[in-house]
Formats: C-alpha cells, structure tokens, sequence
C-alpha cells in the first residue's frame, strides 16, 4: 500500500515580548527569531505542548529555554551558503526517515 | 561612623581604612576573624565592611554574629553568595577590585537608611524627585522616579503593568515585574527607579506552586536577590 504523502510542517512564529499569556500560534516548528523576551507562562506552555521544534531562538532564549528544561527539539536553519537538503532538515520533514 | 573594617590582605586593608577615614569614618581594622571578634568586644562598631574569605572563617559568619549592618566584599563572589548575604541582611555585595567612591556611596546609603532622618525632595523639571538624605560624611543624593501599583486579580494585574511602562523602561526590568505580578493572587508592587539603580518591593502573597520558573528566570534577570527564611520575594534590584 502506499504511503499517504506527508504533510509539510506547519511554522508558526511567535515575536514581541511574551510576558503577559495570551493566544499563541502553535505549530510543528515555532520560529523564535521575532521574539524578544519569554515569560514562565510560555515555558509552561512549552510543557503542555512538548516535542516542538524550535528554530531561530536569540541566545538568551535558548538558554533560558534550555535552562528550564522543557521538551523542545531544536533546529538550527540552514546555512545560506550550502544548497541541497541537509540531513538534519531531511530528518525533520520526513519524521526521522532517511 | 564607626567602621570595621576586615580584610586579610594588608595594602588593600591600608588603603580601605585610609580611604574611608578621608570621608569622616572612624575605621578600625582587622585582619582575620579573632581579630574582629576582639575589637567588636571593644568598640562597638556600628557597621561591618568584611572581606568574604577570611583565613580563619567566614565574612558572612561574622556579619552574622556582630547583628550590625554590613557590606562584603569579595574576590571570588558566587550568585549563591550574594544571596545567602542579601538573606543575611547584607548592604551590598561587592567583587573585588572596588573602589574608595564606590564604598563610600554604599556606607552613605546605608547611613542614610539608618538614620531615617529627614529628606529633602526636590521635583525635577522631569517629573521626578531628587532625595537628599543627611549622612555621617555629609549628604547622599538620589534622583527618584517611583511608581506604585495594585491588584486584585489578574486581569487587575495586567493592567496595572501597563502603568509601569513609564517608570521601567528596560525590558529584563519589564519582565521581572511581569513575572513577580503573575505570580500573585493580589498585591502592590512599588517600583522605584534612582540614578542607576532599579528596586522594587513587592507586598503580596507569592503562589509559589506557580512561580518555579519565575524564580529561576527572576534569578537570572536580578543581581540582587532578597528572599524571607520562608521563601518569599521581598526585595529585589537591577543595576
């Protein structure tokens, strides 16, 4: 039988600052770049929500993140200067097939 | 005022008690632990300038036994020294090297608190308050802009912080206030902004079972941090 076509994953992006909870887009990947600063509410949110992809975290936020502990798989976006489909992305679109 | 100070390296030692006596401190020096519990017998004095390791023990342990107001310093301060000092009721907490003027203004303020004597205020053409505090070495002056908010529940609360925006202006700033205000049922938080310092003292009842990771992020925004022996965040700032 033979496999149903896979969805592409769906990217919500987030940006502001998050300090206050509010609606928040979910995703498969969420998309970091615009945000300027996270509340706890969103690491909680992350808990309830875990198995996201997160990409394009400024470094403060990726460590705050990380230091939290929350389940998140992150990924980092391609290098402009490289061409082709990386493993890495490979592995995120397709669910870890090769 | 009558200063203690302990230090186990003698230049720095020296120079502190040279230093401070040129702004009218009355200085006596120590060099270990022994030393300063002699002289505390003596004297009586009335606020501690301490080194933090000390070859016979701890600055902290000292501070602790004398019950005066203090001020430590340290070469090789941790996060988790700060607060156990901030727990301990300490003035400040500095890292080594510091300097004259930078421990003067401390023993100003702390004089000044202490003293609780009477304040000049000044409205500046801004809106906000310049505070002159009478002092042991003469005045200690502050510019104020302060803000006072309240809340029943957390709609109130939201709210409310957009009242602070005026008064907190950087975001880590924002962003502590908002962790501190979601963590509450009801309460007042007091911000006062004065030259470059930020402090805000919140009187509410911290739900705790919320607030694990807002204790942790509050922690990485603060440099200060004062929590009660029950756990409680009083007091905070932000250089």
């Amino acid at each position: 039988m033979p496999n149903a076509p896979r969805k592409p994953p769906v990217t919500a992006s987030w940006s502001g600052e998050l300090l206050w909870p509010q609606d928040l887009e979910d995703g498969d990947v969420i998309d970091l770049s615009g945000v300027q600063a996270l509340g706890s509410w969103v690491l909680a949110w992350f808990r309830t929500h875990p198995g996201r992809a997160v990409t394009r975290a400024s470094p403060a936020i990726r460590r705050q993140l990380v230091r939290s502990g929350v389940t998140v798989v992150w990924v980092d976006p391609t290098p402009s200067s490289q061409s082709g489909v990386l493993a890495a992305e490979r592995a995120m679109l397709l669910g870890g097939e090769s | 005022m009558r200063l203690l100070v302990v230090e186990d390296e003698g230049s720095i030692r020296s120079a502190l008690a040279r230093g401070l006596g040129q702004y009218g401190h009355r200085i006596e020096t120590a060099s270990c632990l022994s030393e300063a519990r002699a002289l505390v017998a003596k004297r009586h004095p009335e606020a501690l300038l301490s080194d933090l390791k000390l070859p016979d023990g701890n600055g902290l342990d000292l501070a602790e036994e004398i019950g005066v107001p203090f001020i430590l310093m340290t070469g090789y301060g941790t996060f988790d020294d700060a607060v156990r000092a901030m727990r301990l009721g300490c003035h400040d907490f500095f890292t080594k090297p510091v300097t004259i003027k930078e421990v003067c203004r401390a023993l100003d303020h702390l004089a000044g608190r202490r003293a609780g004597g009477p304040t000049v205020v000044d409205a500046a053409q801004d809106g906000r308050l310049r505070l002159t505090h009478p002092t042991a070495s003469g005045f200690c002056s502050q510019t104020l802009q302060s803000c006072t908010v309240a809340w029943a529940d957390a709609a109130q609360a939201k709210a409310a912080f957009a009242q602070l925006h005026d008064v907190v202006p950087a975001l880590p700033h924002r962003q502590v206030a908002a962790e501190l205000m979601q963590t509450t049922s009801q309460g007042r938080l007091v911000v006062n902004l004065h030259d470059d310092l930020w402090s805000a003292w919140l009187d509410a009842t911290v739900i705790w079972s919320q607030a694990v990771d807002c204790r942790m992020l509050l922690e990485d925004l603060c440099r200060r941090c004062l929590w009660t022996k029950d756990g409680a965040l009083v007091e905070y700032g932000h250089a």
